[in-house]
């Protein structure tokens, strides 16, 4: 989202919040379902958590202070609820790292695509990441996200997410080059 | 880095056009909007009670602190007589007048009267 538009959206807040909130969805709501769908895979479960997403948004923007950049805190909120969506698929017992199986079964299911193909290897690839290390190659690789925007959208440090993002990038290289 | 994985793309293998997805985010937006509306009424009633009851709390408690307090300053003891002598029938004046003996009379002969009036009325 370029400043022009976040300033635009940003002012309309502060005068018609539903204003606000229909032209930020226009703008950003397929790249948060997309961001969803990236972590639960399954459309169903994405569809779910962007309608939660949305409503949350709509229901914060009036305390939203604009403390930080709108499109972070908008982040923040979608992975949030794709997250609460495989903590509650994982159970109390199993950890979200755990759902790798089942995630890559429902890609399988899921994918229009050929097993053998580029786009589902490289999706395979990623669901072998730890879920913190795939939410932050996502945001940086599909979202074009600055690490600070990931920083504000996840709370971790530049620091940290660098080094996510490069362990991350070198499992996927390896990956890659094992199975195409 | 992320030069590298360029011949990849970012082309996602799921096939959901940008026609259902568009119409997938207006259908959420309406959703949340619509939503969104209830939950701002439904938090402007309950903001109305959340006023409203302590309100009406703390009005019925001064109410009835009031009440405790004025009926204090009324209740003096020269007031109280004067009621209780203003209440006194005079059919009480003369019972209190009487002594135990003629008392005791007078109740005897209520029952006889009362038995002989139910004789009266048997043999009527």
């Amino acid at each position: 989202m370029d400043k022009t538009l976040e300033k635009e959206i940003t002012g309309l807040l502060n005068t018609d919040v539903e204003k606000g909130f229909r032209l930020l969805m226009q703008h950003c709501g397929k790249a948060l379902y997309w961001h969803i769908r990236r972590i639960v895979v399954c459309h169903d479960d994405a569809e779910d958590a962007l309608q939660e997403t949305s409503i949350k948004i709509f229901r914060s923007l009036e305390t939203y202070r604009g403390d930080g950049k709108l499109i972070s805190w908008v982040y923040r909120i979608a992975t949030n609820e794709a997250l609460h969506v495989l903590r509650k698929k994982a159970g109390l017992l199993r950890s979200l790292d755990s759902l790798s199986q089942s995630l890559s079964g429902s890609l399988a299911e899921e994918s229009s695509l050929d097993e053998g193909s580029v786009e589902v290897v490289f999706q395979k690839a990623l669901l072998t990441l730890p879920t913190q290390q795939r939410i932050v190659f996502n945001m940086r690789y599909y979202d074009d996200l600055s690490y600070e925007e990931i920083a504000q959208a996840t709370g971790k440090s530049v620091g940290t997410l660098k080094v996510n993002y490069h362990y991350a990038y070198q499992k996927v290289k390896d990956y890659l080059k094992e199975n195409l | 880095m992320m030069e590298k994985f360029e011949n990849i793309g970012k082309q996602m293998p799921y096939n959901e056009s940008q026609e259902y997805l568009d119409n997938l985010v207006s259908r959420v937006t309406e959703k949340a909007v619509e939503e969104g509306r209830e939950s701002l009424q439904k938090g402007r009633k309950r903001g109305l009670h959340t006023i409203l009851w302590p309100a009406v709390s703390v009005a019925a408690a001064a109410a009835v602190l009031l009440f405790v307090f004025l009926g204090r300053g009324a209740g003096e003891p020269e007031n109280q007589t004067h009621i209780a002598m203003n209440t006194e029938s005079p059919i009480d004046t003369f019972l209190n007048g009487l002594s135990d003996e003629e008392l005791m009379q007078l109740s005897s002969y209520e029952i006889e009267e009362v038995s002989l009036a139910e004789e009266d009325k048997s043999y009527e």
